[in-house]
């Protein structure tokens, strides 16, 4: 296609204009367009982005399983396949890693079976060669059960009670069962020290095989306490823990193997996750429930000779009781009224002519156990009580318990003040947050017991300085104590003011320490139940 | 929401109040026999952080002395850790900051607080305040304590249980998302 002269001349202009706009665009952002080329060449050269990744690959992997598992779950199939392919390549590779830990497992299987036959055939000729198995013979061939079955069914001497599912990492219990149902007490506070004893005993076999040059240490599998025994199961990342009364045949520990390693794969997502709840494993109970096997009937069970026994010795005291007790339905009104009197646990009595000794447990806040004799006309001087001091877990001794640790922990603050000053510096304005605190709890203890309560402020100046000053001063502190305690919601009729001067001071002395422990505002709290002036 | 739980260890020199400090707030049922021997008795505590009820299962190990050094081991799973001082003592803050060193070597960074017991004992303070000030600009979490009148020992198993709850918040809040 021919070009006009007149095209030329355009297109001469046209390239001109380009010409400026490029030197006009080079002058104004000359740098910029620099950045902008290498930012182009960094987008585009795939052997630099790759080189760029590989530097923050590693830190955005660890990000993102801090986050989530959705990298573990793409990355699966690819390890997946990766692993298949070096099998089909070389299956040594595979092998030789994993041959250290498979020959571990399979010599402690083996090791582990051969310990359960020797087990079963000392259980078996023990058995086979007492009266005890003669009668086992007869009832075998007497029911039509195999003799084996026979042994089973009647060598059963243990039981499981507790179960316990333990995270092994924290320590924290996940879930726990007892036989005769309900929870068992402070089963957490068990749980933890149950793995800290592991611990401790694994520290204490390593210390001993570091010196006796044996190879590695194996976990604590089990720990006898006369009859009892408490069992261990290791997973790799929970225990099966459970306490057994009597000797626990051969078979127990594989079936404590079996329910871990169920439960350890039906969990494995709820393991990955774990942050201390432990609602997520209450689907594991079943498992558990497996493992409370046995029973104690048998070995308990009192054979009728003593039985009769018992029962002979029963009708004894009872006709001695007819005979010869009557008169004393006072002690029995009175020994009733001990147990079932909040706070007192009545575990043993003594009565010999006219005189009596009641032991157990009371609560410092119960009633004076002897005391309560005069209301059942026993005469309080012939009563001796043995009690030891114990904790009631009823809740008005708890609310009284609460009342008093309070009362006295406020008592104990005081709020000091520099010398010669009112002022309140900022780690007793910290003391006051704290004190406020322990008022609160008060208040509500003291409400639920149907009392009030009144907080006398008692200001106090040290011995320095004129009499009428230290007058002043303390009437001062402790009015800001009030004013402070105030603005922090504390009603102001719940308290009231007395300045002490120095009249009574906390410590004598002029030591730095004693003067100190004087310019300050102690608390006083007296109650009264409600209603009264 | 459900009780979740948390194990949390108290660490420092021996006889700084490590044990007086729970003794008072907290259940348990096992004697202080357990500290000689195995090296760490455990108690429990229930907190509430807005409308989690949270359990902590406080490993109280034993102190660590001249001749014995804190079984850091005993750490291992833990979600936190209070290293406890005795104002009235500066050494013992020199030992804190070396656990806390061990501690950071074996589990990492997890929540920790300082706790300084003995307030009632202030007069006689061995550590000041400015140390104390420098440390709380440098990141740490620092409460005064009293085992005696129980001045700052609920705040400080509060304060605990709520950057405990914090700092495991993000992984929960992940799981969570839709």
């Amino acid at each position: 296609m021919a070009s006009t002269p007149a095209d030329l001349k355009r297109d001469s202009e046209h390239d001109q204009d380009r010409d400026e706009l490029a030197e006009l665009r080079a002058l104004l952002l000359g740098q910029q367009i620099v950045e902008l080329q290498a930012l182009q060449q960094r987008l585009d050269d795939p052997n630099v982005r790759a080189e760029e990744i590989s530097a923050i690959l590693g830190k955005a992997v660890a990000l993102s399983l801090k986050r989530d598992s959705s990298l573990q779950r793409s990355f699966y199939p690819i390890v997946e396949q990766a692993l298949k392919i070096s099998i089909a390549k070389n299956p040594a590779i595979i092998a030789t890693s994993l041959a250290p830990i498979i020959g571990e497992a399979v010599r402690k299987a083996v090791a582990d079976s051969f310990r359960d036959i020797a087990e079963t055939i000392n259980v078996t000729l023990e058995n086979s060669l007492s009266w005890q198995s003669v009668k086992w013979r007869i009832e075998g061939w007497r029911t039509g059960k195999s003799f084996a079955d026979v042994v089973l069914l009647r060598s059963q001497r243990y039981k499981v009670w507790q179960v316990f599912l333990i995270h092994k990492e924290t320590g924290l219990m996940l879930q726990h069962l007892e036989a005769r149902g309900g929870g068992v007490d402070e089963a957490e506070l068990v749980s933890s020290m149950l793995t800290a004893i592991q611990d401790f005993a694994r520290d204490v076999a390593e210390r001993t095989i570091r010196t006796s040059r044996v190879k590695q240490s194996e976990d604590l599998e089990g720990v006898k306490l006369g009859k009892f025994w408490i069992c261990v199961n290791h997973g790799p990342q929970m225990l099966l823990a459970a306490t057994v009364v009597g000797t626990p045949p051969p078979g127990l520990g594989k079936v404590f193997a079996r329910e871990n390693e169920l439960i350890h794969r039906e969990f494995a997502t709820a393991l990955a996750t774990y942050n201390g709840d432990a609602s997520t494993f209450d689907p594991a109970r079943p498992h558990l429930q497996n493992c409370l096997l046995g029973s104690t009937a048998r070995p308990q069970e009192p054979s009728p000779w003593w039985l009769v026994a018992v029962a002979a010795v029963l009708l004894g005291v009872v006709a001695i009781d007819m005979g010869v007790h009557r008169h004393n339905s006072h002690w029995n009104q009175y020994l009733a009224r001990l147990q079932n009197e909040p706070g007192i646990v009545v575990t043993g009595w003594k009565n010999s002519w006219g005189h009596y000794e009641v032991s157990g447990l009371r609560d410092p806040f119960a009633a004076d156990p002897v005391k309560l004799a005069a209301d059942y006309g026993i005469d309080p001087a012939r009563v001796v009580g043995h009690f030891q001091e114990y904790e009631s877990l009823d809740e008005h001794f708890s609310l009284q318990r609460e009342f008093e640790s309070e009362k006295q922990a406020l008592e104990q603050l005081r709020i000091l003040f520099p010398v010669n000053s009112s002022a309140l510096l900022p780690d007793q304005s910290l003391r006051l947050d704290s004190l406020e605190q322990h008022l609160d709890k008060l208040q509500q203890a003291a409400h639920a017991l149907g009392r009030k309560i009144h907080v006398t402020l008692y200001g106090r100046a040290d011995q320095t300085g004129p009499e009428s000053k230290n007058a002043v001063l303390s009437k001062e502190r402790a009015e800001r104590v009030l004013s402070a305690l105030h603005e922090r919601g504390v009603p102001s009729e719940l308290l009231s003011v007395v300045p002490l001067g120095i009249s009574e001071p906390i410590r004598h002395g002029s030591e730095a320490y004693t003067l100190e422990v004087n310019r300050s505002v102690a608390l006083k709290v007296e109650s009264q139940p409600q209603g009264e002036r | 929401m459900a009780l979740i739980q948390k194990k949390i260890c108290m660490l420092g020199s021996f006889g700084v109040g490590k044990t007086s400090l729970v003794a008072r707030f907290v259940q348990g049922i096992f004697s202080g026999k357990y500290l000689s021997t195995v090296g760490v008795k455990i108690d429990k505590k229930q907190m509430r952080v807005g409308d989690q009820d949270v359990l902590l299962l406080l490993w109280d190990l034993a102190g660590e002395d001249s001749r014995t050094q804190v079984q850091i081991s005993y750490l291992k799973g833990a979600s936190g850790y209070f290293l406890v001082v005795d104002g009235t003592f500066a050494d013992s803050l020199v030992t804190a900051k070396s656990i806390h060193q061990r501690a950071v070597e074996a589990v990492g960074e997890i929540p920790v607080m300082l706790i300084v017991n003995k307030s009632d004992l202030w007069g006689r303070w061995e550590i000041t305040m400015p140390e104390l000030e420098k440390m709380q600009a440098e990141g740490w979490t620092i409460q005064v304590t009293s085992a005696k009148t129980g001045e700052g020992v609920e705040r400080m198993f509060q304060t605990m249980t709520e950057q405990v709850l914090n700092n495991s918040a993000p992984s929960a809040e992940a799981a969570t998302e839709p």
